[in-house]
């Protein structure tokens, strides 16, 4: 056997010298499965989740695949305007990795509360990034979309834009002079939950300086409401997600004791989206979400 | 002769223990563990100066009554059906889960909520209903069903097998709900939030026959208990008494499910309670066994509301606290 000769040394040397100097430009991001390190700024990025679709919106820049459980419309309008045509990727639940390596990305943004389990076989694909969607709240969020704006090497324009929806945040939050107590709540065939501030709907109604009639606290961001302890929250403004075409909520309306609610009987219970309120979790919708509040005023 | 001295001597005793219990379990579900602090005065209020603008008497009538009404009567239904599976088999581990239906309706009420092909257009009751007579259904047929002289382990492993598949359905379907998840798994732990006075006027009709047609076979399990030979030799018809006895089952669990969701191990609970009470008479323990399932359920809601105030846990989950250290203990005691 030839002893390797001096110049495959020198090549070595030399591709680990590259190698360094590109090091020195890359930027190191820290998500909860470690730490990742890209080395130039990704251009085919895969997102498994809303709220990350959301923020890469918020930098402009359009993801090549979303795990959209395989339907356009879940993604909202106000962030499907702002990105180009995606292909889907499969459901949240169980994206397909088949899909996802079929588009060569170069980056993929994966839920930490939902793809701990894939996160190996994800790796293996691209290079991943584990951030919190399922479960988060307002304030969070707006943390994981810096993260992911750093990712995206588009932080000054995301700064620039939270500054913009912060200074909107507090507008709307000034032209709320009540002291009215706000509630969503998920409605379906099997029941009511109350979103609690814990939630996201309910950390932006509490972010808006709104009350929630809640009086315990609770570390459950959903609680399930029977009809009489609906009656005990008895909200001054209730909105509700309709999940279903049949809900208890006709179940109760037809009960004596439904004009005892003061948000019916003062209209003040108002139907919203729940993709908008529940699934998106991201700031656009929480603006959304703002707006809707401030437009609930004006009749 | 002192035997049945002393029978006669403590029989009004248990009796009377036993309907007070149930008594007291449903007056205190009537106003107890309220956020509106709901006393045993406002009861008493509704008796005597009826006012349908008052909020609590409201709360009593509307929504407190017809759910300690379903809560007993399904107790009752499911302590019943617990009872006649064990007479049945005369194995003492039957219960009507044996018998696949609260799986098939688990199944089938899940597949209709994340809107599965067949089963989206139905109501979700209706679906839940089918689901449970289907798993049922399934289960006596492949069991050996109609035919006579039967092997009864042949119906146990075929309610295991059925069982296994709907339970691994049910978890497929769970897994794509996803976000409907939580209001399923809900349900999936039996609960008794959402029953109303609709749920008790589908309730008690279809309870009505069954248990009809379930105290009409107190004779029939008698005899059964000596073997199925014996009870042929006297001159019971085994077939017959085995389709109505399943029937009954598949009647007294079914509604029960489809209103309440799967409540476990009051079937299993009940009727050990009712022998471990009272003598192996079946006319005595059909009754009795009921009346121990009423209780059972009626206090567990009763619990199942004090675990995290403000909010519902399913009753599905305290029955199942009481009822594992419960089987444990018969475990060990070798009752079983």
């Amino acid at each position: 056997m030839s002893r390797p000769s001096p110049l495959i040394f020198t090549v070595l040397l030399l591709f680990q010298l590259s190698f360094m100097s590109t090091q020195t430009h890359a930027t190191t991001i820290k998500h909860d499965a470690g730490s990742l390190t890209l080395e130039k700024t990704p251009t085919r990025i895969v997102v498994l989740a809303f709220s990350f679709v959301d923020a890469m919106a918020v930098a402009g820049v359009s993801p090549v695949g979303i795990a959209d459980d395989g339907d356009k419309n879940r993604v909202i309008k106000r962030v499907r305007h702002l990105i180009n045509d995606w292909q889907s990727v499969g459901s949240r639940y169980q994206p397909s990795l088949e899909a996802i390596a079929a588009l060569n990305p170069d980056l993929i943004i994966a839920d930490s509360g939902r793809h701990q389990s894939i996160y190996q076989d994800l790796s293996r694909i691209a290079p991943t990034l584990m951030l919190q969607s399922r479960g988060i709240t307002y304030q969070e969020n707006l943390l994981v979309m810096q993260k992911i704006a750093l990712a995206l090497n588009k932080s000054a324009q995301v700064e620039e834009r939270l500054k913009q929806h912060q200074q909107l945040m507090l507008d709307l939050k000034n032209q709320f002079n009540n002291n009215d107590s706000y509630q969503f709540a998920i409605i379906s065939d099997k029941g009511m939950w109350l979103h609690t501030p814990s939630s996201y709907a309910g950390s932006v109604i509490k972010a808006l300086g709104l009350n929630s009639p809640l009086t315990k606290n609770s570390n459950e961001a959903y609680l399930q409401s029977s009809f009489e302890q609906l009656l005990k929250t008895d909200p001054d403004w209730l909105l509700v997600g309709q999940y279903t075409e049949n809900t208890v909520l006709d179940k109760w309306q037809t009960s004596p004791l439904w004009k005892m609610l003061t948000a019916p009987k003062s209209k003040q219970l108002i139907h919203v989206s729940p993709n908008v309120w529940s699934l998106a979790s991201g700031m656009l919708a929480a603006e959304q979400i703002a707006e809707e509040l401030v437009q609930s005023l004006t009749p | 002769m002192n035997i049945s001295l002393s029978a006669r001597q403590t029989w009004p005793l248990k009796p009377a223990i036993l309907i007070t219990t149930l008594l007291s379990g449903f007056m205190f579900s009537l106003y107890g563990q309220s956020e509106f602090l709901l006393q045993a005065n406002d009861l008493w209020q509704i008796l005597i100066a009826p006012d349908s603008n008052n909020i609590k008497q409201q709360i009593i009538l509307s929504l407190r009554l017809p759910r300690s009404l379903v809560a007993c009567l399904i107790g009752f239904n499911l302590g019943i059906a617990g009872l006649l599976m064990q007479g049945l088999t005369r194995n003492p581990l039957a219960s009507p889960t044996l018998f696949a239906i609260n799986s098939g309706a688990a199944c089938l009420m899940a597949l209709n909520s994340i809107g599965f092909i067949f089963f989206s257009g139905l109501p979700s009751e209706v679906a839940t209903f089918l689901g449970a007579l289907l798993g049922g259904g399934l289960v006596f047929l492949l069991g050996g069903g109609l035919r006579s002289n039967n092997n009864i382990l042949r119906l146990i492993l075929a309610g295991i097998a059925i069982n296994g598949l709907l339970t691994s359905l049910t978890r497929a379907a769970l897994i794509i709900a996803d976000d409907k998840a939580y209001s399923i798994l809900h349900w999936l732990s039996g609960s008794l939030s959402e029953v109303d006075w609709q749920s008790w006027s589908q309730l008690w009709p279809v309870s009505l026959v069954a248990l009809l047609l379930a105290f009409s076979c107190s004779r029939g399990l008698n005899l059964n208990a000596l073997g199925e030979q014996t009870a042929a030799s006297l001159g019971i018809n085994v077939t017959w008494l085995r389709i109505r006895v399943c029937l009954a089952v598949l009647l007294l669990t079914s509604i029960s499910v489809t209103l309440a969701g799967p409540i476990v191990f009051i079937g299993l609970i009940a009727p050990h309670l009712a022998r471990a009470l009272f003598h192996n008479n079946h006319f005595v323990l059909l009754p009795a066994s009921g009346l121990l399932g009423a209780a059972l359920v009626c206090w567990s809601d009763l619990l199942s509301r004090t675990i995290v105030p403000g909010a519902e846990t399913p009753v599905g989950i305290v029955t199942a606290l009481i009822g594992t250290p419960f089987f444990i203990y018969l475990v060990l005691k070798g009752k079983l």
